[in-house]
């Protein structure tokens, strides 16, 4: 199954989702990151980690670890704007 | 119900300010309040709280402007109404996860706002609606102030207010508050609901069997909806207090149908806010914004650029600063208060005839002391002028972002990394900005650490003892000096994390605004913010420090007045304490008396000693510094100073930021210990070789 690390840059997905637990995952529920949301890979800060994704309207940084636990369904290139 | 007094339309009025982080909140909280406001904590916690007096007055349902003119008017009119607000903490959701969001829904829960005041950034407006639809289920009268309409254009939609504001069933004013504009139709719209009482519609439905249970659990429990709903997505706060075992079943049923809950009624919010959304916004065009963001970040946050970039604006702030800019505005300051006003005071006291004791005590002592650190304040206002700008225009947010892998290794966070490098400054500021870390282990961690970056007032003891003992070496040894610290910072932080503060690493999810650019009264706004503290310090608890101090060094233990400070209070208890340094290789009198000294003021360490070893000036002390020191015992005397306990200002600041004082006593006694036996390594070590 893909997760939001197989997206490249400018890549979206749409979340299917979420493997994660207690307060993380209420976390990135309260922040917009929930099943169906569309979610569009911005950028790797320039360590390797997090990550930066695009979701309703605004930007969005994540650790690969956690990035990892979010499984998505890729959909085509989208530079992600509205 | 509560029942409503009859005279309940002239009462003093409390209206809570909530919205998201970025939401213009805090600029909007200036406007409503001018300059009259109090900071403190929330209780237990070090969470800011700011509360001031609305500066809008209420008069036959026209706002006015609260000049001072007015003020005499005011006292004969009836209607003229008293508005409290409560900044509550930026927050995305009423969960609770943090306890800034423990902190929103008690609040409103238990101190009853007359009013919920809710700013909506419009170019963000799904997100920030999901607040809204959880304030809204309250039961408390609101207002959302639908912030940036102005900048709506260029992220391309438009927003049909009236619309919106019916699908929501809240009513909607809309304001532009980085240009001031809209807030005096915001608070007189406030007033009449909070007067009226008038409750938001809840237009969320979350399916039958869940508002059935919805019902009932109000009832059961006396609870409001909102609570209720998260009662049923497994709150466990809440579930600890469920009085009725009714509720136990209710629960059960419930998780039994619909086994995650949480994602359940968070999508419901969601779509319902999407469908919203719909039928609200328009898109006229492209979004400019996000282009414009996404190009500088390009820059900012490039692979390759992003780090010296960031060194280079560092290296610039410090370099205004502490650098040529900095320093001349403080001298200007040194000069006048320290000099003009001083030796003024002094010849007024002369004049009036005071005694040599008075007088050394508030020319030497209090106005010397105080006028130490009131001379760093210009560099402080410069730092915080900076810092501040990158704040507002979402550049250090980026930072976090850069630097996050890194800390992540360290049990911290990237968002703890420029109060790190502001501790190069001065520790003051830095302990001060730990407030902008949204998590409270992180904010702890990152204080505890904050004295491992050696700051600017010991540059001074560097300098003259590397001019002494290493002139031909003196950029090596002080570079290796701020090595050392920042390698045991490293090293006690993980230390600190599996030790003093565990627990979990708090979730990284970090919002990168987009970036704006500040105005310059919001700037300055934000800069007086936080040097204001450091103004009230220095006339109060440094004032106090620098009155003992002076009095423990011209004082003798039976109370006289001495002429050789080696018989003085503070004299004994150097020669007291100085075999204490014998393993490190500085155990004379003079150099404990220093240190001492020094906790008054790290630059303090050299004007002691130019005292105690009677040198004349510095070239004097040099070469007392040369018969007394080897480089051997000079390196342990530094690398002392370097690890210990910091100045009284940051102490007391680091007290209040901790907000606790077990923490604060380790976090001096672990700096005092790790500096004992560090000089004393570095002293016994290099014995062996030299």
């Amino acid at each position: 199954m893909l997760t939001l690390n197989d997206l490249k840059k400018n890549e979206t997905g749409i979340i299917t989702g979420i493997a994660l637990e207690g307060l993380m995952k209420r976390r990135l529920i309260d922040m917009g990151v929930t099943t169906g949301a569309a979610v569009t890979m911005l950028r790797t800060a320039p360590l390797g980690d997090p990550i930066e994704f695009y979701i309703l309207d605004y930007n969005l940084s994540l650790r690969k670890k956690e990035a990892g636990k979010i499984y998505i369904r890729k959909v085509g290139e989208d530079v992600g704007s509205k | 119900m509560r029942t409503l007094a009859a005279n309940e339309i002239q009462k003093e009025y409390v209206f809570a300010l909530a919205g998201n982080p970025n939401s213009g909140k805090t600029t909007l909280f200036n406007e409503l309040t001018g300059s009259h406001y109090q900071v403190g904590n929330w209780a237990g916690v070090t969470v800011e709280r700011k509360e001031g007096i609305c500066k809008y007055a209420y008069h036959n349902h026209i706002t006015h402007f609260d000049t001072h003119e007015h003020e005499t008017e005011h006292k004969h009119d009836e209607p003229h109404n008293h508005i409290r607000i409560v900044d509550l903490p930026g927050i995305y959701s009423l969960s609770p996860n943090s306890a800034e969001e423990v902190i929103t829904r008690d609040y409103i829960l238990k101190e009853k706002p007359d009013l919920i005041l809710n700013i909506v950034d419009a170019t963000n407006l799904e997100r920030n609606l999901y607040l809204s639809t959880q304030l809204a289920e309250m039961g408390t009268p609101m207002v959302i102030a639908l912030n940036m309409m102005d900048a709506l254009e260029e992220n391309g939609f438009s927003i049909d207010v009236e619309k919106l504001e019916k699908e929501m069933g809240i009513r909607i004013i809309f304001i532009f508050v980085f240009k001031g504009r809209g807030v005096e139709d915001l608070v007189t719209e406030c007033l009449k609901i909070a007067s009226k009482k008038e409750l938001p519609v809840c237009p969320i439905t979350y399916g039958k069997d869940i508002e059935n249970a919805i019902s009932q659990i109000e009832q059961e429990e006396e609870l409001n909806r909102l609570c209720s709903v998260k009662l049923i997505e497994h709150d466990a706060r809440l579930k600890s207090d469920i009085k009725s075992p009714n509720t136990h079943l209710i629960l059960e049923k419930i998780s039994k149908e619909i086994p995650d809950i949480e994602t359940y009624i968070a999508q419901r919010r969601y779509t319902f806010i999407k469908s919203v959304s719909k039928k609200s916004v328009s898109i006229i065009g492209e979004n400019k914004q996000a282009a414009r963001t996404r190009k500088l970040d390009s820059v900012f946050v490039h692979p390759i650029l992003a780090i010296p970039l960031f060194i280079l604006i560092m290296f610039l702030i410090f370099q205004i600063t502490f650098g040529p800019i900095g320093t001349y505005l403080s001298d200007l300051v040194d000069n006048l208060f320290n000099v003009k006003f001083a030796s003024l005071v002094e010849s007024g006291l002369t004049a009036v005839g005071v005694g040599a004791f008075a007088k050394g005590l508030v020319v030497d002592g209090i106005i010397a002391g105080v006028g130490g650190v009131i001379t760093f304040f210009p560099q402080i206002m410069l730092l915080f002028l900076f810092l501040s700008f990158l704040e507002d225009s979402g550049y250090m947010a980026r930072t976090a972002f850069i630097m996050d892998k890194f800390f992540m290794k360290l049990g911290l966070s990237g968002k703890s990394f420029v109060p790190m490098i502001m501790g190069f400054g001065c520790s003051v500021p830095a302990i001060m900005s730990v407030r902008t870390l949204e998590n409270e282990r992180d904010r702890k961690l990152t204080l505890l650490l904050i004295p491992f970056m050696s700051c600017g007032a010991k540059m001074p003891v560097y300098a003259i003892f590397t001019a002494a003992l290493f002139p031909n070496n003196a950029g090596i040894v002080t570079f290796s000096l701020y090595l050392i610290g920042v390698l045991l910072g490293i090293i006690s932080c993980l230390i600190f994390s599996k030790m003093v503060l565990k627990g979990d690493i708090p979730p990284f999810v970090l919002e990168l605004p987009p970036y704006r650019m500040p105005t310059l009264k919001s700037t300055f706004h934000h800069m007086w913010d936080k040097a204001k503290d450091f103004a009230i310090r220095a006339g109060t608890v440094l004032l106090a420090a620098s009155v003992i101090i002076w009095l423990l060094q011209n004082l003798s233990p039976t109370m006289h007045m001495v002429s050789d400070s080696q018989d003085s209070i503070i004299g004994i208890i150097g020669q007291f304490i100085a075999p204490i340094f014998n393993p490190c290789g500085f155990g004379n009198w003079q150099a404990a008396v220093s240190l001492i000294s020094g906790f008054a003021a790290k630059e303090a360490v050299v004007s002691t000693m130019t005292i105690l070893y009677d040198a004349v000036n510095t070239s004097g002390l040099t070469s007392v510094l040369q018969n007394t020191f080897t480089p051997l015992s000079a390196y342990s005397f530094l690398v002392f100073v370097l690890l210990y306990v910091p100045c009284v200002a940051a102490v007391s600041s680091l007290k209040t930021e901790l907000n606790s004082r077990k923490l604060t006593i380790f976090s001096i006694c672990y700096q005092i210990g790790i500096a004992w036996i560090m000089s004393m390594l570095v002293f016994q070590i290099g014995s062996l070789f030299v």
